[in-house]
């Protein structure tokens, strides 16, 4: 038994990509003035294609993807731009047109399985759900399905497993459930959302193994969500680093490794503790916290905490400019590794204090 | 049962620390199981150490530490600090030992009451113990603070008004401040960003060399664990794998566990792609119904029969390297773990 491929609903322009986004906006209403928690993202996804979003906590990675899916309540939130996938434009959709979209074209699996799973819901049930609601077949084939499917996702004993509850799984089984769940009628794109985070590392290595391999099969397309720089330097193609809502560096993963240019980026490498380095080796910080997104700061979001920034920095909000590498792109007057860079580093260091920490930016 | 002995145990007059033959046991409901939490782990620190514990998730790290507080106390075993047998103390003898034995905890934000001020959470050790004087006890409030990197000013707030990185210093505060000299760090940084992490485990070098800690630092995370120990010791479902010092521990792994463990890090690196055969498979056995002799047997490739009726002991492979193993792997060797998802 063969489990189903998405077929394109539109004709897709020859050459278009699977997902193109442009300039999306998705501000939050709250009382205490409005969040800005995407501000301005584009970015294009080939088919078949790994992107990898990494950035700190509250930097927007949740909600740029749950604004691309359409996931997010109507009320309080403002989107603006546009997204465009397969060719077809998804953000004057209503949610009501968007539910043939999720699951069939395009799925989500969260850091947390028990989210997206249903607790008092056997998981046999959960997945032939998702397969009747898109795929008009009926209750037997849906459940060979369903077991083909976990085979797939290389659980024992499949056919006993679907009488199973969510808690009677281990963590790891569970998000491979959820990769079932979400690989139930061949989405073409797949949101994961820190699906390893909650996971040891062996499990871990599983979970993304059993996505990479079913990426191959299908030839679909990845975002690849994570706060760890190390789960997407090994499986994504393309990374795009997040700060206050916004992508500061976007480039091929081995570019983004070697010719860093935000400062930003370089430092959330540098403050990882590295296994080659030997025990106790000082590491490199962030000195404060990311900006409040109701009020950020009015240059470069990044100014207060950067080892780099001069005073142009805290006027100008430096704009997504090309790299010299093909698809490279970042925001930064004082790029790393340019002469403008070192000697805005060098000034600083020889001042004791940055433009950003002056303005009593960094706490 | 993989492996118990207490052959990487140094003097015991040297040792702050010294678990012997630690069990740990949780019955379930009314079935007559238990869950084998810790089954026979032995462990010592020396003064001025720092030993990482790592391992997956319920191999029984936080039953070690939280059995070494007493908290509860072991089915069986004995814990010596300083000279004294905690297993044998009972009411306020054994409270008397807290300030001098400290916890820090994975979650910081709700471990730190939330409706007292960051103040009287830090002193509340202080009061409890009747340590100095009230002016004694707000200067040492303030230095302590200060020393995490908090502002003394700050201190009037309540734990929500800060950031989790924050929440985690005023723990460090609030443990180092009865100046204990053994504090057991259960997941000190595991759910704080990279950035606040690096800054955490910076500190936590820092208060050693400033207070003279000994720490006991448990995570999953082994560059995180490497960063910060002297000695690394790996469990497996209650037992104890593999002790040594984390250089040697990570350029030769001898337990196969360890091998795995370490093959499946995801390297910062895209010039390192992720090697799936070197990626343990399989699911962890259940604590109620660990498999006999070597508890690692049902997922190692190396297994033999003897594997499963005879449980491995500590052994020395190498200068401060002891391995609980019938087959360890030499320096260089590889371990394949054999076909994977694809
Ligand atoms: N419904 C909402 N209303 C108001 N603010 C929101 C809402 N959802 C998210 N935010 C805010 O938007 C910002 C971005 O949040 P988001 O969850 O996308 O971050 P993230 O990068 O996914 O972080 P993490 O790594 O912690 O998951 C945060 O400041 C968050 O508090
Ligand atoms: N209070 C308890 N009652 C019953 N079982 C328990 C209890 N505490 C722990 N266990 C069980 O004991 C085993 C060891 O748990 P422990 O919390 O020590 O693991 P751990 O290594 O700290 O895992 P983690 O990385 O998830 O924190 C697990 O099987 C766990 O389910
Ligand atoms: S150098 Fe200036 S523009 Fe570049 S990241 Fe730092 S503050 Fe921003
Ligand atoms: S070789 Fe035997 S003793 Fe060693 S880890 Fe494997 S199963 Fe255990
Ligand atoms: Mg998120
Ligand atoms: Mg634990």
């Amino acid at each position: 038994m063969t489990v189903p491929v998405a077929e394109p609903t539109a004709e897709p322009a020859p050459g278009a990509p699977l997902l193109e986004v442009t300039d999306l906006t998705t501000h939050f209403e709250t009382p205490g003035g409005i969040v800005r928690a995407v501000d301005g993202v584009s970015l294009t996804l080939e088919r078949g294609k790994t992107l990898g979003i990494v950035g700190e906590s509250g930097s927007g990675k949740t909600v740029l993807s749950r604004s691309i899916m359409g996931l997010l309540p109507k009320r309080g939130t403002i989107r603006g731009g546009s997204v465009r996938f397969d060719g077809v434009e998804l953000m004057t959709r209503s949610p009501k047109e968007m539910r043939d979209f999720w699951g069939a074209r395009m799925a989500m699996i969260f850091q947390d399985p028990m989210t997206s799973l249903n607790p008092v819901m056997k998981i046999g049930k959960q997945i032939t759900e998702s397969i009747r609601h898109h795929l008009d077949v009926d209750r037997d084939y849906a459940t060979e399905l369903a077991v083909t499917l976990l085979r797939s996702v290389r659980i024992p004993e499949p056919e006993r497993r679907l009488r199973d509850y969510p808690h009677q799984l281990s963590g790891g089984m569970r998000q491979r459930v959820c990769i079932a769940v979400a690989m139930a009628c061949g989405p073409a794109l797949l949101f994961a959302d820190e699906p390893t985070t909650a996971l040891d590392v062996t499990v871990q290595a599983q979970v993304l193994d059993l996505m990479a391999a079913q990426q191959r099969e299908r030839f679909m397309a990845i975002v690849l969500i994570t706060h760890d720089l190390g789960v997407v330097a090994g499986r994504a193609d393309e990374i795009a680093v997040m700060y206050a809502g916004r992508i500061v560096e976007k480039a091929p993963t081995s570019v983004l490794f070697t010719q860093t240019r935000m400062p930003y980026t370089k430092a959330l490498l540098s403050s990882i503790p590295k296994l080659e380095h030997p025990s106790h080796s000082r590491l490199a910080t962030i000195p404060g916290r990311p900006p409040n997104l109701v009020a950020p700061p009015a240059g470069c979001k990044f100014a207060p905490r950067c080892a780099q920034a001069q005073p142009r920095c805290l006027e100008e909000d430096p704009p997504l400019v090309p790299g010299s590498a093909p698809g490279h792109e970042y925001r930064c007057w004082f790029p790393v590794g340019t002469p403008e860079g070192d000697d805005a580093l060098a000034r600083n260091r020889a001042a004791g204090k940055t433009a950003g920490t002056t303005a009593g930016g960094a706490a | 049962m993989a492996g118990r002995g207490t052959a990487h145990l140094r003097s015991p007059d040297a040792s702050l620390l010294r678990v012997e033959h630690l069990v740990v046991e949780f019955p379930v409901g009314r079935t007559g199981l238990v869950v084998n939490a810790v089954s026979d782990v032995s462990l010592d620190i020396l003064e001025g150490e720092t030993l990482g514990i790592v391992g997956e998730s319920g191999c029984g790290k936080s039953t070690t530490g939280r059995a070494v507080m007493q908290l509860p106390p072991p089915k069986s075993g004995t814990v010596v600090y300083d000279g004294v047998e905690l297993t044998a103390l009972k009411g306020e003898a054994l409270r008397a030992t807290r300030p001098r034995l400290q916890m820090i905890f994975q979650d910081p934000i709700s471990s730190l009451n939330p409706r007292r001020t960051v103040r009287d959470i830090v002193r509340e050790g202080l009061d409890i113990w009747g340590i100095g004087d009230k002016a004694a006890r707000d200067a040492k409030v303030d230095e302590v603070l200060e020393a995490v990197g908090i502002d003394p000013a700050n201190a009037g707030r309540r734990p929500h008004e800060f950031s989790g990185g924050q929440c985690q210093r005023i723990s460090i505060a609030r443990a180092v401040v009865t100046e204990p000299r053994l504090i057991i760090c259960d997941e000190p940084v595991s759910a704080l960003d990279v950035s606040v992490q690096a800054q955490i485990l910076n500190l936590l070098e820092d208060m050693k060399a400033r207070y003279g800690l000994t720490l006991v630092f448990i995570a999953h995370d082994l560059a995180v664990v490497k960063n910060v120990s002297d000695r690394v010791m790996v469990m497996y479902l209650g037992k104890v794998c593999e002790v040594a010092a984390p250089d040697a521990l990570y350029a030769s792994p001898a337990h196969p566990y360890t091998a795995a463990l370490l093959a499946a890090i995801p390297v910062p690196d895209p010039g390192v792609r992720p090697d799936t055969s070197r990626v343990l498979g399989g699911e962890i056995p259940s604590p109620m119904a660990p498999p006999s002799g070597c508890r690692f047997r049902t997922r190692c490739p190396r297994a033999e029969e003897r594997c499963a009726t005879e449980e491995p002991e500590l052994r020395a492979v190498a200068d401060g390297q002891y391995v609980a193993c019938h087959f360890p792997l030499t320096p260089g060797e590889t371990i394949d773990f054999g076909p994977r998802a694809g």
